[in-house]
């Protein structure tokens, strides 16, 4: 079951690739059974799925896939968050798509992999359909961007590989399977070192300051109907990195980098929102908002709590869905007005109510208004926070008041004032995407239980390797 | 049961959302105000049952989704949908023929759906969604009639205020989480009672907390978005910003009064911003020229009294106090719609004036609800504001200085609520539009709350007389320790209130029946140009927070391409050394060959010395 | 043995035939007899003969296979571009079945001697093809080539002299030690680092790549390329990595990544970028010679490094007129031909070390022994020279995906130069999803008896 799931989407981007035409339906039907898929495994519990076969087995690689708690959930977020996509997009070319579903398998591989190496393999995987979005259907400034973006991936990249091989060899782990690289932990200064090695590269896929300069140059240069942004939001792992990887791997190491590790995050998120504030092109603005997100995930993590952990992890997941819905909004704007400036009009709320509604919903979403998707984790994080460091809390979670005040300022100067240009409200098939996007959003507000209680069970053992916290 | 109540208007926010547009007025507001009577019915029931619990555990990892339907929350919630009912009728009337009929309500049932979630809440995460969820309402509806750029911009200002308080509340519960490992209010008040030490760090828990009440109930130092409030059609001012919402401050802090009551210290700050607040609104009040604005005012001022209350441990006359102007002041702002309905739209009260003749049935309104804010002896505003002006005396955190400054405090209001009577209703009306008279269905809705205003008080009087409402609330609350005094006292404290307020209502009256007919002394001119402008708060805002923040977003925005270019040039850097490199490939053989021997020689040589 | 034996009548006999057959003829000879190398090679027995003089262990089998893989692509995907440039074409085919034999002869020997036979063997048809072109340019390579290379194998000449000197023994393997073992071990790897193309001894390569006929440097890119690690892997194991030879061959692997990846960045001719890159592959995979068990990772490298940039190559080929590959002809390609434009996008991918293709497991193989052999610091330094890599990769990509072509019309490619693309570029892929495949070949014993 967990290799259909893991499979089916690249399988299904071959077949894309090759026949366009049939891309945007292939997407919908392949994500809607992985979705079913991941939701079995969250019922089922435990390492769901767990399957270890040799990969390279002379050099110690497996293909260990198994789906705890936390893949199981982001397994059904990024199925989610896919097939929300696919619903969202129109007259794109097929092949984007195609690429879209190539790419779907890299990131479920992150979530899933048990083995370090084989982690490592569907982590840089994925990195090729994402350039290829960039650089096929981006904008006029893409490739400087794609350059950007593609460098600072692998510098990171690069020297956690290092830090992969010094886990294992002077670690003395037989494999890099987690579960022996677990029981032979690497201490002293290699393993600072090698933890080091791991941060630098999920800082830059968390992002977090200062390594977060490519992402406004990467979403502002994607392909306008937002397709690619979503598999880009996606893709920003780092947090989840941290708390799968670096900080198992690494506990002593990441103790004393604790403080630094906080402020970072701190810095993002209240840094980013407010830099959010200034921005005049709708991706720009997501950009810089869904960077305050993850500074607020980091913090959640990097508290060594289990309920900062959760925090930070149903952030990552929930975010994925409501900054996604935006930047496909975003997408619906640019079909509507022909740019991504965020206030092309205004007084837009008189002649489209139900669009209006819609951005509205999604804003006080990413905005962390409690009963919707971003306030569990936005919560979550913070009091797993304060209890790492109360400055750091206040000094990140300031955020929330910047947060509210860019995005009421987007939507208003759209929707509000005296009205300009009208355009279409929803129509059609974007009912079918606006329903669903609020139904999901709404329901992991309301219901936040779904995705906390299976994430509260894998952050035990995180929490037991960092010895303590609630 | 809970739920259910929480439900029905939630349902109409649902329906009206969705579908309003096909229903014809007045099927919306029949709808919502039907909606928010069976919640107010079902409160009733709730009340004579005793009381319920709901709970869904787990909710967050530890933190269950609990409600509760204790004494207090099933008070507090019977004036939301009893007012509240009282004002969805009267926005029957109000709302008429705007084009937003239907959103209108949707968005009024959201309001009172949130609110009842945060008076059932047993969490406080469950009581921030509220909270928050109220906030969004009160966004929505101050923002209503949105074609204006300066509704929307008063809609932002109050959202984003609050977060700032927002932002409180949330830390104060990271930090009780911290301290006790939950957040249900009832766990945690269990936890404090048993344990015989406080932890460390309670009291910075209740100073964070607090600061949420601040932003929600317009205090001092956050007080600013409440006038701009009133940018909403009058029936939201009436229902939000003055019966409720704002009062969810002090809801909140008689809910954590388990809290307070054991820090002293915090509580004195608490009784000192209620002060200051009631005192700058007093006087800012006497500035104002919008009529709206003027009530505006004033319930900053009463919340501040509220605020002094719980501050001095009276959180029962808190709760009183939330009672009788939730009555007196709906009734204020409701008859004020009325005259704004009847001038069309006119708000100044420089062009009113002498409408007694004209709308004698909201005159008679105007006059009820302006008197018992006033404190007009035996009215239901006098009995509870001199209950918390003579607590400030008997009460464990209280002190003289507080009774002086409320007593001058209690002077003031009087004097503002005439000034408003006097200058919309008595004298010759200074306008030139043709008054008349509102439709019954928002009258009938003011006969209520009139009626309310003027009895509302005899709930609870000084001792010996009876008190319905300390024993009903006092389960609930955190037991304090009162210093009684006696009877004697109690009732002489009580005429030195009537007397002052009565002096108050005089020199309102003297003063302000005259206004256009004389000259004004010249510093009371200019007492007047500073209390209108709110004593500069929103200027020195403005100066020094909001443009300075709004300035250091585009200048971190440019820092960050900055950044960018630092990386940029690093990698130009490592670029212009790899042409510098590439140089060392001449084209020529003999450099090559020299190259290559040179290092073999290099090599072997270092072999040997090695 | 029998390879040996049907490499070398598969030179003889297509240069005896060149006289009296139609080059057609000799074509299809040669590449008949590379495949029938190919096929048999993998149930070639473990042998040694002539007294120890060849040897034919896994290590050889393995290099020998990469370098008949790479000669069999640059004879099936150079016939277009010897039409289009007018080159003899029946020589190409014969030098390049004499090179194999050479190259297979320098693999299958852990004796100097021997070694020093093999290579020159591979050379001197070499030198030939890479003047084949007649222009100045092609000429210019050559001649470069053979001057440098002539030094070049002095210098390892002259290390073997003095080895024997030391030891008493032209095999590999035998002890020796003072001044005199450490100037024969220091000139025999600079022998060796030179036809591996390991700076500071990789000067000619750039401009011979550049100049030489595209299928030629498909050839020394891949071919010439495993020979001389299979040499050099013997030589650096059999002198020891302990001593002094571990320290040359540091310093070489830091000077070459960043030479290599650095100087590729100023580079806007793509045959050039791609000798760059090769140099600066040449570095990774010595690193894999620090561990205690290279044989596996230098082969695996090599093979994936053999499928990626002989794809790359080979890509070029098909583009190349005959003046070379300036970037403006790559430009938009995909919009000439999504085919070849697909294909490099693969190679390239594959050289920077990007999953799921085969070049990332051929880095990482590499990287496992170089951290097994505790060098970290050079692993961290080769890890972060190649984003430098990276980004000249992209550089060439961004040319053939996201802009204009300057060009205009279709590419044609032949059948079966199609026909070994595309079995070529299967191979980078699956080699990438499913690398234990083919991981048994290569997993073999050590590198010196």
């Amino acid at each position: 079951m967990i290799h259909a799931l893991l499979f089916l989407p690249a399988l299904a981007g071959v077949l894309a690739l090759l026949v366009p035409a049939w891309a945007r339906l292939l997407g919908l039907v392949t994500t809607a059974v992985t979705a079913v898929l991941a939701f079995l495994l969250l019922q089922a519990g435990g390492v769901a799925g767990y399957t270890e076969l040799p990969l390279l087995k002379e050099a110690g690689v497996y293909y260990a896939v198994g789906a705890d708690g936390v893949g199981a959930v982001f397994a059904l977020a990024i199925s989610a968050s896919v097939f929300l996509a696919f619903l969202a997009v129109r007259e794109v070319p097929g092949r984007m798509l195609a690429l879209g579903l190539l790419m779907t398998t890299g990131l479920l591989g992150i979530f899933l992999s048990y083995d370090l190496v084989l982690f490592y393999f569907f982590f840089e995987a994925a990195l090729i359909p994402s350039l290829l979005l960039l650089g096929l259907y981006g904008g006029a400034g893409r490739v400087p961007a794609l350059v950007k973006f593609a460098l600072f991936t692998l510098v990171g990249s690069f020297l956690m590989l290092a830090g992969i091989l010094a886990a294992r060899y002077l670690g003395g782990a037989e494999s890099f399977l987690m579960r022996d690289l677990l029981a032979h932990r690497l201490g002293g200064t290699a393993g600072v070192l090698a933890f080091w090695a791991f941060a630098l590269a999920f800082a830059v896929k968390a992002p977090l300051f200062p390594l977060h300069v490519w992402m406004p140059d990467f979403h502002a240069q994607n392909h306008p109907s937002g397709f690619a942004d979503v598999m880009g939001t996606l893709y920003k792992v780092g947090v989840f990195g941290f708390f799968r990887f670096a900080i198992p791997l690494f506990p002593e190491a990441f103790r004393a980098a604790q403080p630094y590790l906080l402020a970072l995050a701190a810095i993002t998120a209240l840094g980013a929102a407010w830099i959010a504030y200034a921005q005049k092109d709708w991706k720009r603005l997501l950009a810089y908002g869904a960077l305050s997100h993850m500074g607020v995930a980091a913090l959640g993590v990097f508290s060594g709590t289990q309920v900062g952990a959760v925090g930070g992890l149903f952030l990552l997941a929930a975010s994925a869905l409501y900054t996604g819905g935006l930047f496909l909004y975003a997408g619906w704007m640019h079909r509507r007005f022909g740019s991504l400036e965020l206030a092309p009009t205004h007084g837009l709320a008189k002649a489209a109510p139900a669009l209006a509604a819609l951005g509205l919903f999604l804003f006080l979403a990413m905005v962390g208004l409690p009963g919707l998707a971003g306030f569990p984790g936005e919560f979550l994080s913070a009091l797993g926070a304060w209890q790492a460091s109360p400055f750091w809390t206040l000094f990140g979670f300031s955020a929330v008041i910047a947060a509210a005040a860019y995005a009421l300022t987007a939507y208003q100067r759209l929707f509000h004032g005296p009205p300009g240009k009208a355009v279409a409200d929803l129509a059609g098939g974007e009912w079918a995407f606006a329903t669903l996007a609020v139904l999901v959003v709404g329901f992991l507000g309301v219901y936040p239980k779904f995705f906390s209680a299976p994430l509260a069970e894998a952050a035990r053992a995180f929490v037991a390797v960092l010895g303590g916290g609630q | 049961m809970l739920l259910l109540t929480i439900l029905l208007p939630f349902l109409g926010f649902l329906t009206l959302g969705l579908f309003g547009r096909r229903f014809r007025e007045p099927a919306p507001g029949v709808l919502a105000s039907g909606l928010v009577l069976l919640s107010f019915l079902l409160v009733v029931y709730l009340a004579l049952a005793g009381g319920a619990r709901f709970a869904v555990g787990d909710w967050l990892p530890g933190i269950p989704f609990a409600l509760l339907g204790d004494r207090l929350s099933i008070y507090m919630a019977l004036v939301v949908t009893g007012i509240g009912f009282l004002i969805h009728v009267y926005a029957i009337g109000y709302m008429a023929k705007d084009p937003g009929y239907s959103r209108f309500f949707a968005y009024f049932n959201f309001f009172i759906a949130m609110m009842l979630t945060l008076v059932f809440a047993d969490s406080y995460p469950v009581m921030f969604i509220g909270w928050e969820g109220v906030g969004l309402a009160s966004f929505l509806l101050i923002g209503f009639w949105y074609q204006e750029w300066k509704n929307a911009d008063s809609a932002r200002k109050a959202f984003v205020v609050n977060r700032i308080g927002d932002l409180g509340f949330l830390l104060g519960m990271a930090l009780l989480y911290k301290l006790f490992g939950t957040l249900q209010i009832s766990a945690i008040r269990e936890a404090m009672a048993s344990s015989l030490v406080l932890p460390a760090g309670l009291a910075l828990a209740g100073t964070l907390l607090f600061l949420g009440a601040i932003g929600k109930s317009a205090q001092v130092p956050l007080m600013v978005w409440l006038p701009d409030a009133m940018a909403g059609p009058t029936p939201v001012s009436a229902l939000i910003h003055a019966a409720t919402m704002v009062t969810a401050g002090v809801y909140l802090l008689a809910r954590s009064s388990f809290l307070y009551a054991n820090l002293p210290d915090v509580s004195y700050w608490i009784a000192v911003i209620g002060l200051v607040t009631a005192l700058y609104a007093a006087l800012a009040a006497l500035g104002q020229w919008d009529i709206k604005r003027i009530i505006a005012y004033s319930t900053i001022s009463q919340l501040g009294y509220m605020f002094l209350a719980a501050g001095v441990g009276a959180y029962w006359i808190a709760l009183f106090h939330v009672m009788t102007h939730a009555f007196y002041k709906a009734l204020l702002f409701l008859s004020s719609g009325s005259v704004i309905h009847a001038l069309g739209g006119e708000q100044d009260v420089r062009r009113m004036g002498g409408l007694r003749k004209y709308l004698p049935r909201t005159h008679l309104h105007g006059l009820a609800g302006a008197l018992s804010l006033a404190g007009f002896p035996l009215l239901a505003g006098f009995w509870s504001k001199d209950a918390i002006v003579s607590a400030t005396l008997s009460y464990p955190f209280g002190g003289v200085g507080f009774y002086a400054v409320a007593l001058f405090t209690a002077f003031l209001t009087a004097t503002y609520a005439m000034r408003w009577y006097v200058l919309v209703f008595l004298g010759d009306y200074r306008g030139q539009g043709h008054p008349h008279e509102a439709p019954p269905v928002m009258t009938l809705p003011n006969d209520v709350l009139a009626l309310g205003a003027v009895f509302a008080g005899f709930l609870a009087l000084p001792k010996p007389l009876w008190n319905l409402i300390e024993p009903y609330l006092a389960p609930a609350l955190a037991h304090v320790e009162v210093q009684e005094l006696s009877p004697a006292a109690e009732w002489g404290l009580l005429l030195v209130g009537a007397a002052v307020a009565l002096a108050g209502i005089y020199a309102g009256y003297a003063f302000f029946s005259n206004y256009f007919r004389r000259r004004v002394p010249a510093w009371y001119q200019s007492f007047e140009r500073a209390g209108e402008q709110g004593f500069y708060a929103d200027w020195l805002y403005n100066t020094f927070l909001v443009n300075p923040a709004k300035e250091l977003a585009f200048f971190l925005g440019l820092s960050d391409r900055g950044l960018d270019g630092g990386y940029r040039y690093g990698a130009l850097g490592v670029a212009a050394l790899g042409r510098w490199l590439a140089r060392l490939q001449t084209g020529y053989v003999r450099f090559y060959a020299l190259l290559v021997l040179a290092f073999a020689a290099v090599f072997a040589i270092w072999g040997v010395i090695r | 043995m029998s390879v040996l034996w049907i490499l070398f009548l598969t030179g003889l006999l297509a240069a005896l035939a060149g006289l009296w057959w139609p080059e057609r003829a000799v074509r299809n000879l040669v590449r008949a007899g590379l495949l029938l190398a190919l096929v048999w090679l993998p149930f070639v027995p473990e042998q040694s003969g002539f007294g120890g003089l060849f040897l034919m262990d896994g290590f050889a089998r393995a290099l020998t296979l990469v370098g008949v893989l790479a000669a069999l692509l640059a004879s099936l995907v150079g016939s277009g571009y010897l039409e289009r440039t007018g080159m003899g074409a029946f020589e190409y085919h014969a030098l390049l079945a004499f090179s194999t034999f050479g190259l297979a002869v320098m693999a299958s020997s852990a004796n100097l001697v021997v070694i020093l036979v093999g290579l020159e063997l591979l050379s001197l048809p070499l030198y030939a093809l890479a003047a084949l072109r007649y222009d100045p340019a092609s000429e210019e390579a050559g001649l470069k080539y053979f001057l440098l290379g002539a030094v070049a194998a002095a210098v390892f000449f002259y290390g073997l002299v003095l080895h024997f000197g030391a030891t008493g023994s032209f095999a590999l393997g035998a002890v020796g030690k003072g001044p005199l073992f450490a100037v024969a071990v220091a000139l025999l790897l600079a022998g060796l680092f030179f036809k591996a193309a390991l700076t500071p001894f990789s000067w000619w390569a750039p401009d011979v790549y550049q100049g030489a006929p595209t299928p030629v440097t498909l050839f020394m890119a891949t071919g010439v390329k495993a020979a001389a690690f299979a040499a050099l892997a013997r030589v650096a194991v059999g002198v020891g990595m302990g001593g002094i030879g571990g320290a040359f061959l540091a310093l070489a692997v830091l000077l070459t990544v960043f030479f290599g990846n650095l100087a590729a960045l100023a580079q806007g001719e793509a045959k050039r970028l791609l000798a760059y890159s090769s140099v600066a592959h040449a570095g990774y995979i010595a690193l894999a010679l620090f561990g205690p068990d290279p044989a596996p990772a230098v082969g695996y490298y090599l093979l994936a490094y053999a499928l990626s940039t002989g794809l790359a190559f080979a890509v070029l080929a098909q583009v190349d007129g005959g003046r070379g590959v300036p970037f403006g002809e790559v430009r938009g390609l995909v919009r000439r031909s999504p085919m070849l434009a697909g294909m490099l996008l693969l190679a390239l991918f594959s050289l920077a070390g990007l999953p799921p293709l085969v070049g990332f497991w051929g880095k990482y193989l590499a990287f496992v022994q170089a951290a097994r052999g505790g060098q970290y610091g050079l692993l961290a330094f080769a890890l972060l020279t190649a984003v430098v890599a990276a980004y000249y990769y992209l550089r060439l990509l961004a040319q053939a995906f996201f802009l204009e072509p300057e060009a205009k019309g279709g590419l044609e490619v032949r059948p079966l130069a199609a026909l070994a693309l595309g079995l070529v570029a299967f191979l980078v892929v699956a080699l990438g999803v499913f690398p234990g495949a083919v991981y048994g070949f290569f997993n073999v014993g050590g590198v010196v008896p």
